[in-house]
């Protein structure tokens, strides 16, 4: 499959990511290569029929008990934050001037 | 002072001595210390360094907990945490400019495990950032040397840290293989288990379904002894396992081990294999044989394809799992004109560009006119090698393969554009540690001493089947004497 760079930039924002226009043009080439094994192990009809794994074990019922435990206190979770004032963390506008 | 470089089985005798002397805890915690700045300024494996940590803890360990010390698994033995392991009393950077100066306000699961078993946790090792690969040249603290040979990487700073002596043992994350290829680079044990057999509760992982935390050291008994303590079921990991872990280091010398041995017939298929590698792969199943262990070859032609899917999976994970670093309550933020701006300007200043590559790669895999083709059929792939490895391992006790089917590469090789950075996506390093990722089994690799530096033979086994992964490595322990290099600091 031929990636377009238009793809590559879609996916990028997708990231939320800006990649340079060298690191656009590495990453194109080391995808090409990805997709060229690809097209062989991934191709075979006979995966057509096979159910996904998504996780290596299986789990039922996984769920906690539905008890109330202690949160955060508030100065905890905004110790670590960019920007906030005594109760809640700060950001920029959110709508474009 | 022998501290450090005794095993841990050993601990006791050096506590005793120490006690019977009435050497000042202070002492200890010294030469722990200079031990490990030494490491530090030659091989850069430590992103923080706990000094106010190991004097503390030593005194207090001294003074109120070796009364009891019949009752620690781990007392006084001196361990380390990959830098992706949540910790109270650290900084967890992940190796990245986006959490430099993260502080976690809780500990990962294994910490209170291993304090409470009487270990001390001596600093946080440097790493490819948030664990992903192993070239030890993507962090934002420096590149990670191979104490063998600095002009080459040391994987991550938890193999070089065990093998430089300044820990018994250090626990870090194995996604595709990581940890395990580090440990076959530096000459170390190390085994990632059974998916859920070790609690994943603050591990900042990047491929949920696949990322383990793991263990390096130099012995097995030390291996053993810290499974021992770390293993279990945790209420605050739900995928942790429900079935007890057994007490492996009591049961690592019991009679019982390894008859029959699988290896896959096209093992030599891996790029970039070298013949010394393959050379010492042999050695190995020849010294196997002449145990009495009968060596099968099996066909499992899915097995070349596991670093693929693993990337693939691992890649798109890794898109959903780091979208919450996005500048708004904690980490690294860069400026923008509006929030959107915000996130992209975080995250474009906040992650490598190597980092920024792959999030990107995850991120296209996940679109409509991938996500079908690639991701869907990747998970389709895992189910057929997870198959193959699980029939297999129905039929023998263990399977063998290099770990790496290389050594440790040169330091600066990925900025050369050789032909394995331009595969950096897919992983060379991880062709045959990829597998047991995407199975979730339980994989030991052991080190092969070379002229130069270190290979690894790797060994898997069914779920949850440590034990006999251990026994095997006792075996191989007995057969290949271990070798540390001789380090001035």
């Amino acid at each position: 499959m031929q990636i377009t760079a238009d793809e590559l930039k879609n996916a990028s924002w997708d990231a939320r990511i800006r990649l340079s226009r060298q690191e656009e043009e590495e990453l194109l080439e080391q995808l090409q290569g990805v997709f060229q094994v690809a097209e062989k192990a991934l191709r075979d009809p006979a995966l057509d029929m096979v159910p996904a794994t998504f996780y290596g074990i299986k789990r039922q019922n996984v769920l906690r008990s539905d008890a109330i435990e202690p949160s955060l206190p508030p100065h905890i979770s905004l110790a670590n934050a960019p920007d906030a004032d005594d109760s809640s963390f700060n950001v920029p506008r959110i709508i474009e001037e | 002072m022998n501290y450090l470089n005794c095993s841990i089985e050993q601990l006791a005798t050096q506590i005793k001595e120490i006690q019977d002397k009435s050497t000042p805890p202070q002492e200890v915690s010294r030469a722990i210390i200079g031990r490990c700045t030494g490491v530090q300024k030659e091989f850069n494996v430590f992103i923080s360094l706990g000094e106010d940590i190991i004097s503390s803890e030593l005194e207090r360990l001294f003074r109120d907990r070796l009364p009891e010390n019949g009752r620690l698994k781990l007392a006084g033995a001196i361990g380390v945490l990959g830098d992706n392991i949540a910790t109270s009393r650290y900084l967890t950077t992940c190796a990245s400019r986006m959490l430099q100066s993260y502080r976690p306000p809780f500990d990962a699961g294994v910490v209170a495990r291993l304090e409470d078993s009487g270990a001390v946790i001596a600093g946080k090792t440097n790493m490819d950032e948030f664990g992903v690969g192993c070239s030890g040249e993507n962090s934002y603290f420096n590149s990670i040397k191979n104490p063998w040979n600095k002009k080459h990487t040391a994987g991550s700073g938890a193999a070089a840290a065990v093998l430089a002596g300044s820990a018994h043992f250090a626990l870090a994350s194995d996604a595709r293989g990581e940890l395990r290829q580090a440990a076959s680079y530096c000459g170390v044990i190390a085994l990632k288990p059974t998916y859920g057999r070790i609690s994943r509760k603050g591990l900042l992982d990047y491929a949920s379904s696949l990322e383990t935390i793991g263990i390096a050291a130099r012995h097995i008994a030390d291996l053993a002894a810290v499974l021992g303590a770390v293993a279990g079921e945790d209420p605050d990991d739900v995928t942790t396992l429900q079935s007890a872990a057994p007490d492996y280091l009591s049961l690592l010398r019991e009679n019982g081990g390894v008859r029959q041995v699988a290896v896959p017939a096209n093992w030599q298929d891996a790029p970039y294999l070298e013949e010394e590698m393959k050379d010492l792969f042999q050695e190995q199943l020849k010294k196997l044989e002449a145990l009495g262990v009968k060596i099968h070859f099996v066909e499992l032609p899915h097995l070349q394809y596991a670093s693929l899917a693993a990337a693939i999976i691992s890649a798109v994970e890794a898109f959903s799992n780091l979208s919450n670093y996005d500048g708004v309550r904690f980490g690294y933020r860069g400026e923008g004109k509006h929030l959107q701006d915000m996130y992209a300007q975080t995250r474009s200043e906040g992650f490598s560009s190597r980092l920024k590559k792959f999030l990107t790669f995850g991120a296209l895999v996940s679109t409509a006119n991938y996500y079908q083709d690639y991701f869907l059929r990747a998970q389709k792939l895992r189910t057929v090698i997870a198959g193959e490895l699980e029939a297999c391992l129905q039929e023998f006790d263990l399977l063998l393969t290099p770990t790496t089917p290389f050594q440790a590469p040169e330091l600066g090789a990925a900025e050369g554009g050789s032909g394995r950075s331009r595969e950096e996506l897919l992983d060379p390093a991880g062709y045959y540690t990829a597998a047991a990722n995407l199975a979730g089994l339980p994989a030991l690799t052991f080190p092969l001493q070379a002229a130069g530096l270190p290979y690894g033979l790797q060994l898997l086994s069914k779920k949850e089947d440590e034990l006999t992964l251990l026994k095997a490595g006792l075996l191989l322990e007995k057969e290949n004497p271990l070798a540390w290099p001789d380090l001035a600091l």
